[in-house]
């Protein structure tokens, strides 16, 4: 694969020129690239500068990992980036979660989009009360009271 | 640009390929966008072309209102959910278009619940949305929120109507309301031609048909008082408006919503919340969420749901209950296995009590089965139950 670098442009202007192999992971930049262009700037609308950084730390990461699989030591690397894929989501909060999983949908990054999903149904969902996964999520209740009893009743079993 | 497009719909050419014809100065416009949009026959071209839509500056909400529709068209609603869902500026145009595309591809719920969305960002929906909300509801069979939609149609002065009006009839007629189809059928002649009177007369009979439903002892629900509310202050009866809102906290003790507050940014889109990450929670999480809120139930309860359910993140053992003589109306999800390890285990017992009175009136009570079987994908199988747990509904 030749070296060739891709710059991104988030939507508040910062600039981020990174390596071809590491910006296609997603599947919506190979789409916006243009062949006669070299030095070619990809706007990004709907991603800041910020999330941006996360999304290229992450892509980074996977795709040096992504070079060196298929050897003997495949298992021992997919722990590894595992358990810094698991290091990466708990240092982020919850306002850089939700948009780094937007930016993963938007930009077509399968993993990542995994990752994320998976992520805010284990640590933000599983396990948490109704009314904490209202809060969380800023959901109204858009419940009576009456109606939500009946609900509960018919699915008394998960609450116990 | 003939050249361009012939290799926008070569799908063997590689996307580097595209290019507009760049002779130094023309850029694609708008125009250009929106006549490819409408030439592609394929979801692959119709990437291609939104790519380069977003490579040429932000979506405008104009073509994407040519997109959302073509992606629909093309059978896949999930693309233009995902157009829709990173799109800045959501307008009535696109909305419209997305609540048919997902009407006409049967995705009622998902349907439903944009329409909702809509009401809450604040876009007035219009003449031609209706027609498709309304359809949704009735193959849903959602009474109250039809009445509801009833009580909006007449707010936004497009009550006059004959295609909504039809649609209503429909809707009301499904859901078993006849007398409320027969309302509406009879004030459909003359009314029309009196213009403003009308529209005020209008505000009247929503504010009585609300009336009634007190007087007959039914409870309006949140989203019934939204619309009557409304209602109350189109028509300028901003005293009875307050006293039904102070009715609704006191008689029926529904708290008044966040509505009137700005929400926080960022919020996830529903439809992404439900689809792509409640199907990876565990049955046990999932069926107490089915509190959180109705569009969470109706999500959580959809066959569209269930299937997915199924392949996401990896294949799962479930046990779903199906009404087999109305298959379209009842789907109800019910048990997956807690995954301990990492192989998909291929049997699991039941052992709750499924005590679910929505299950056409059958109560099925301790149920204690193990299955075990090499379910395969998409695979279903269909259990028994012994004559003896299965009891009328008293």
């Amino acid at each position: 694969m030749s070296k060739k670098n891709i710059v991104l442009k988030s939507s508040n202007g910062i600039i981020f020129e990174v390596e071809e192999a590491v910006a296609l992971q997603s599947e919506t930049i190979p789409y916006m690239i243009e062949d006669d262009c070299a030095n070619d700037t990809i706007p990004l609308a709907n991603v800041t500068g910020d999330i941006l950084a996360l999304v290229i730390e992450y892509c980074k990461k996977h795709v040096v990992v992504a070079d060196g699989d298929g050897g003997g030591s495949s298992s021992s690397s997919q722990e590894d980036l595992k358990n810094w894929d698991a290091q990466f989501m708990n240092d982020l909060d919850q306002s850089k979660i939700f948009n780094l999983l937007l930016a993963a949908d938007f930009l077509n990054i399968k993993t990542l989009f995994d990752l994320t999903c998976q992520f805010v149904a284990d640590t933000m969902i599983k396990g948490k009360s109704v009314e904490e996964v209202r809060r969380t999520l800023n959901i109204e209740k858009d419940y009576t009271s009456e109606e939500e009893a009946k609900a509960r009743q018919e699915n008394e079993w998960a609450f116990k | 640009m003939m050249k361009s497009l012939y290799v926008l719909f070569n799908p063997k050419v590689s996307p580097g390929k595209i290019d507009f014809p760049v002779d130094g100065r023309a850029s694609p416009d708008e125009s250009h966008f929106i006549s490819l949009i409408h030439a592609c026959k394929e979801t692959v071209s119709l990437r291609r072309v939104h790519a380069q839509i977003l490579r040429g500056g932000v979506l405008s909400s104009r073509v994407a209102a040519q997109l959302v529709p073509c992606s629909s068209l093309l059978k896949s609603p999930d693309y233009s959910l995902s157009i829709f869902r990173h799109l800045k500026e959501k307008n009535l145009f696109v909305f419209n278009a997305l609540i048919r595309g997902l009407t006409e591809n049967a995705r009622f719920k998902c349907s439903d619940r944009h329409f909702i969305l809509m009401s809450r960002l604040g876009v007035r929906p219009d003449r031609l949305t209706f027609p498709f909300v309304l359809k949704s509801n009735s193959k849903l069979g959602f009474k109250w929120l039809g009445m509801a939609l009833h009580a909006a149609t007449l707010k936004n002065f497009v009550g006059c109507d004959d295609f909504v009006r039809v649609s209503l009839v429909d809707m009301y007629a499904k859901t078993g309301e006849l007398n409320y189809a027969f309302q509406v059928f009879e004030e459909t002649p003359e009314r029309i031609k009196k213009g403003s009177w009308a529209v005020h007369g209008r505000f009247q009979e929503a504010i009585l048909c609300f009336r009634q439903m007190m007087y007959s002892g039914e409870k309006p629900d949140e989203v019934v008082f939204l619309a009557v509310l409304t209602a109350c202050l189109n028509a300028g009866e901003v005293d009875l408006g307050i006293n039904f809102f102070d009715s609704m906290r006191l008689d029926y003790a529904i708290e008044p919503t966040l509505k009137h507050y700005v929400i926080e940014a960022p919020e996830l889109p529903l439809d992404l919340v439900t689809e792509e990450i409640l199907t990876r929670l565990p049955a046990k999480s999932l069926m107490r969420f089915k509190c959180v809120s109705r569009q969470w139930l109706s999500a959580i309860s959809s066959e569209y749901f269930s299937n997915r359910f199924l392949t996401v993140p990896s294949p799962r053992l479930y046990l779903n209950l199906r009404n087999l003589d109305d298959k379209d109306s009842l789907e109800i999800l019910s048990l997956v296995p807690s995954s301990t390890s990492s192989t998909t285990p291929s049997s699991f017992v039941v052992d709750h009590d499924l005590t679910i009175p929505r299950m056409g009136g059958i109560i099925m009570q301790n149920f204690l089965a193990s299955c075990a079987t090499a379910l395969g994908h998409q695979g279903h199988i269909s259990i028994t139950l012994p004559q003896d747990n299965l009891s009328p509904y008293p």
